[in-house]
């Protein structure tokens, strides 16, 4: 990636204005709707020459600001705006009205940051309970057997650990794990490229067909791409993904 | 049973209680009466904090509890072999916040204040029990209110829902 821009990312519609009102330092009273309107836009212009995905709520936000924008420009008494409001999520009938959902919105953030802090001053906090010595046995993992050792001692093994199952009458429970290093998998990749005459298919590149396989494959394919060892195309959309070695 | 000192047989029924202790059962158990108890309790949670022991006295749901100081907590995680526990996320605090001020509530109600449809936050918050249905708003459509549960009390750490700082106090902060 040649470079990053970050934008602040907000709750909703209500986060973005306060964000905004506030970096004019200004009397939140005194805002100008025309001002507001044109940096809320900006901000959104922003966002999509990010391509990042704006959610529903802040374009009925914009089209409510414009809204308040225009009528301050016609005459109030045109009948324009005498049509049926729908109850909207967002119906804001002027800039006070504005200006005080904004605020409540504040007051309810600062509420939630408050019991942020709460959280985390109780997460910090243990008790003993019936529930905490499960969660000690549980989490005790160790590593007993991998492959580098003997399949006979895992049978072994395997053998012993029911023993003490009905022994202690506990329950044990296994877990195994499979371990894809990205490095591995490119060199996996390259290797099985440059044995090939032919193109090889992305499928035939998987072993176990897990998920975390599919998706580390997939991540040393794109690797390979952008170092510009590997070319990679599909004949057709969702068709079968090809790799051939790309010629230096 | 031989007398003992009722310090000592305090602290020992908090160390084997698995629920908290309200002072009554204390007082029926010790046979002292509760102001006796409160008064212990105290001496207990000072001399705690006073030696820095790896205990201290919490109170939470009307009763009393034994508890880790959250400053060790990071040995804590590592005897369980556990990170700290996933927090909630912002738009489950901000709904929350909603509804602990505001409750009863519905739906629509917190998603105008927020100013965001929040749908899925709700049902998540129902089914970890920080909130609960306590009823129906006698609107068209008879919505459901929202509030918040005991479980919420004890996820914050709170006795009681009007431990919470009033809103306007929060206002105050800018």
């Amino acid at each position: 990636m040649a470079y990053q821009v970050k934008l602040p990312v907000f709750e909703g519609p209500f986060d973005l204005l306060f964000h905004l009102i506030q970096k004019q330092e200004i009397d939140i009273w005194s805002i100008s709707i025309t001002e507001i309107t044109d940096q809320y836009l900006e901000y959104l212009r922003a966002m999509e020459e990010l391509n990042l995905e704006i959610a529903s709520e802040f374009l009925v936000m914009a089209a409510a600001l414009l809204r308040l924008k225009s009528k301050r420009l016609l005459p109030s008494s045109s009948s324009f705006w005498e049509e049926e409001d729908d109850k909207e999520i967002l119906s804001i009938d002027s800039t006070e009205d504005l200006i005080r959902k904004v605020l409540e919105y504040r007051l309810f953030k600062e509420a939630a940051f408050f019991l942020r802090e709460r959280e985390k001053e109780q997460k910090k906090i243990f008790f003993r309970s019936s529930r905490q010595p499960r969660v000690y046995r549980q989490t005790r993992q160790e590593t007993i057997w991998d492959e580098s050792q003997e399949p006979e001692k895992l049978a072994r093994l395997f053998q012993q650990l029911q023993e003490r199952e009905l022994k202690e009458n506990t329950r044990l429970s296994f877990t195994v794990t499979e371990e894809y290093g990205l490095r591995q998998k490119m060199k996996y990749i390259t290797d099985r490229l440059k044995r090939s005459k032919s193109p090889l298919y992305f499928s035939s590149l998987l072993q176990s067909h897990s998920v975390e396989e599919i998706i580390i494959t997939f991540f040393a394919l794109l690797e390979l791409c952008n170092q510009s060892e590997a070319r990679v195309w599909q004949e057709k959309k969702f068709g079968p993904i090809l790799i051939e070695v790309k010629e230096a | 049973m031989p007398e003992q000192p009722y310090k000592s047989v305090i602290e020992a029924l908090l160390l084997v209680a698995e629920e908290p202790l309200t002072p009554e059962k204390i007082s029926q158990v010790v046979e002292i009466s509760k102001e006796e108890v409160a008064g212990l309790l105290n001496e207990l949670r000072e001399e705690y904090e006073r030696h820095s022991r790896g205990i201290r006295l919490y109170e939470a749901d009307e009763g009393y509890k034994l508890g880790t100081p959250p400053e060790l907590s990071a040995y804590i995680e590592k005897l369980f072999s556990v990170g700290a526990s996933p927090t909630l996320s912002r738009a489950a605090l901000e709904t929350l916040a909603i509804i602990a001020y505001r409750q009863p509530i519905t739906r629509v109600e917190i998603d105008a204040i927020r100013g965001v449809k929040g749908a899925g936050v709700v049902d998540t918050l129902l089914k970890r029990k920080l909130i609960q249905v306590v009823g129906r708003k006698e609107s068209p459509g008879r919505p459901q209110l929202y509030g918040t549960t005991p479980e919420f009390l004890k996820y914050f750490g709170l006795n009681d829902i009007h431990e919470l700082p009033p809103l306007e106090k929060l206002q105050d902060k800018e």
